[in-house]
């Protein structure tokens, strides 16, 4: 197992398996992973496609619960956690970015952003204004009021990134964020996980296979066949 | 309101859709309307003719879908009888009138003029029968043919003329005109039938137990207080025609509910990938359904305004092209159609929702 100080452990992975049943065939997304993500790290887990990386990110995420092994995230084991506190914890501690960002058209940029805070509060005037702030720190508030089907890719990206951090999630779990973007775009999206990262001390996890991420890395998990080579 | 948003986001498809149900509601609406106007524009002569009893033939309960044929030698019984003050004597018949080339039923109703029960409960244009050869029409039938007051038209080969026009004497499926009792016997050819006698008792007098004893003296026939002859003339009218009217009424309820829990699922199904990542975002348990629901109420809404602002100047156009088609709205109607049109818009979200309950976060990250 990799990590420091147990308080500074954000995510950890023991001994964790995950196979897929389907009829009598049984397939393995990961095998055996055993990790530990702090505070203030960006982990960049790398692989082919097949390789596991998103069966790992949804096991962090609570979203599967794994075969065998213990996937503990803000020092409780996920299987300890309630249908509801898991659906909480999503809400109000982790954010997420996901490959093509994923914004929802029929809302406005800013209404994205409200979204995941509505889910954990209500006083709608203090969420917008948060979220105000927030696409202004991102220099997209003139966009606040547009749907996002009108926006660049780059646009996107930083929409996208805003409503990832607007719970203020102390883990960000980032999907193939650069797969559709240009190289420039992709750096600044890695960039500003990075920055959020070392500046707000938080945990980043970016699942991807794009090569050219490593140098933002404070460390490189490669996966191959399910298992950390 | 996001559910808002997303409705308006496909604005042909929200325009369909609430078109389609203001269809449903306005159909409701006037079904429930035609069988208020018929249940009551069927009783409506027997409402306003209002006396103590009415005698008919053994076994005849009503005179909407029954025949009764008495002796007209059993209005001097029934006159000689203490407790009765009048007892006027009413032929119905079915005729054909013949006016312009064009042929027509009616509920042709003969009886005496002096005698003031039995004729048309109210005119709404020209006068009463006075002598033979006169008609009074009801108000729609008059509409339909276009016939006015003078206008001459023919039953079997006695020339008529159009004295007055009533209201309250459309059965929806027949409608009433009036005649001399004499002039429809002749019509008929059988001067010592008729159909029924319409009693007025005396003041003070036991309505039961002059019942009870003209029975006794008139064995044949069958004697109703109003109250009773209402109540069969009502549920003959309900357990006939009415229950059609109910049938298609649930079946433009079911239309609705299909049509709104399809749309919902075409909603929830385009927006998959939506669900699927304010799924993942952790979005808490009853946010979605709620949407949902939300959506289906914002439609239900929009439906009933349009229905409203539409199902009064529809029904006018309808009775203006049929004017036998006679409706009654009343606000408990209204309420009435709008609680099932919310119940049904409930049952539609609750079939939409069992789409929803299959999308699963993890289709976020495909």
């Amino acid at each position: 197992m990799i990590g420091n100080n147990s308080n500074d452990r954000t995510v950890v992975l023991n001994d964790v398996t995950k196979i897929y049943k389907s009829n009598e065939h049984q397939t393995a997304g990961v095998k055996n992973i055993n990790l530990s993500i702090n505070k203030g790290e960006l982990v960049l887990i790398l692989g082919p496609s097949g390789s596991g990386k998103t069966t790992l990110l949804t096991l962090i995420a609570g979203l599967i619960k794994p075969s065998s092994g213990t996937v503990i995230v803000f020092d409780k084991n996920i299987e300890e956690y309630s249908k509801r506190d898991i659906q909480k914890l999503r809400a109000s501690k982790i954010g997420f970015v996901f490959q093509n960002f994923l914004l929802i058209d029929s809302l406005s940029v800013i209404e994205n952003v409200m979204l995941v805070q509505k889910f954990i509060k209500s006083d709608r005037s203090s969420i917008y204004n948060k979220s105000l702030n927030l696409l202004r720190q991102f220099g997209i508030e003139y966009l606040a009021k547009k749907s996002p089907k009108n926006l660049s890719q780059g646009e996107k990206q930083r929409a996208a990134l805003a409503r990832a951090i607007a719970n203020d999630a102390e883990l960000i779990l980032a999907d193939e964020p650069t797969a559709s973007l240009e190289s420039k775009q992709g750096f600044e999206i890695i960039n500003l996980l990075h920055r959020f990262a070392k500046q707000e001390n938080r945990c980043v996890i970016v699942v991807s296979h794009d090569l050219r991420l490593k140098e933002f890395a404070d460390r490189i998990i490669w996966l191959e066949n399910g298992m950390i080579c | 309101m996001y559910a808002l948003k997303i409705l308006i986001s496909q604005k042909l498809r929200l325009l369909l859709t609430v078109g389609g149900i203001s269809l449903c509601i306005i159909l409701m609406l006037f079904l429930l309307g035609i069988y208020r106007g018929v249940a009551d524009g069927s009783v409506e002569y027997i409402q306003k003719n209002k006396v103590d009893l009415w005698v008919l033939q053994k076994n005849c309960t009503n005179i909407l879908r029954g025949t009764s044929l008495l002796s007209t030698h059993q209005q001097m019984i029934l006159e000689e009888d203490a407790n009765v003050q009048l007892a006027t004597p009413v032929l119905l018949i079915l005729s054909t009138i013949k006016f312009n080339n064009q042929t027509a039923t009616t509920f042709l109703t003969g009886y005496i003029p002096k005698n003031k029960y039995g004729g048309p409960p109210e005119l709404v244009e020209g006068r009463s029968v006075e002598t033979e050869n006169e008609i009074v029409l009801d108000k729609s039938f008059a509409k339909k043919y276009k016939i006015k007051v003078g206008s001459m038209l023919t039953i079997q080969d006695e020339k008529m003329k159009v004295v007055g026009i009533s209201s309250g004497t459309n059965a929806f499926v027949i409608q009433y005109s009036f005649t001399t009792l004499r002039q429809a016997a002749e019509i008929i050819g059988f001067p010592d039938i008729v159909s029924c006698y319409l009693i007025k008792l005396k003041k003070g007098s036991n309505i039961k137990k002059a019942a009870a004893e003209l029975q006794q003296k008139l064995p044949g026939t069958a004697i109703y207080d109003y109250s009773q002859f209402l109540k069969n003339n009502t549920k003959e009218m309900e357990s006939g025609f009415l229950p059609i009217l109910f049938a298609v009424a649930a079946i433009s309820g079911i239309v609705l509910t299909v049509i709104l829990s399809l749309i919902l699922s075409i909603n929830i199904l385009e927006r998959q990938k939506d669900f699927a990542v304010m799924k993942t975002l952790g979005s808490p348990k009853g946010f979605l359904p709620r949407l949902i629901v939300q959506q289906a109420f914002l439609i239900i809404l929009m439906s009933i305004i349009s229905a409203l602002i539409f199902f009064f100047p529809m029904v006018e156009l309808i009775e203006n092209i049929s004017p036998e088609v006679s409706t009654k709205t009343s606000i408990f109607q209204i309420l009435f159609v709008i609680l099932i049109t919310i119940f049904m818009g409930l049952l539609s979200s609750l079939i939409a929702l069992q789409k929803l309950r299959k999308i699963y976060p993890l289709e976020a990250f495909k």
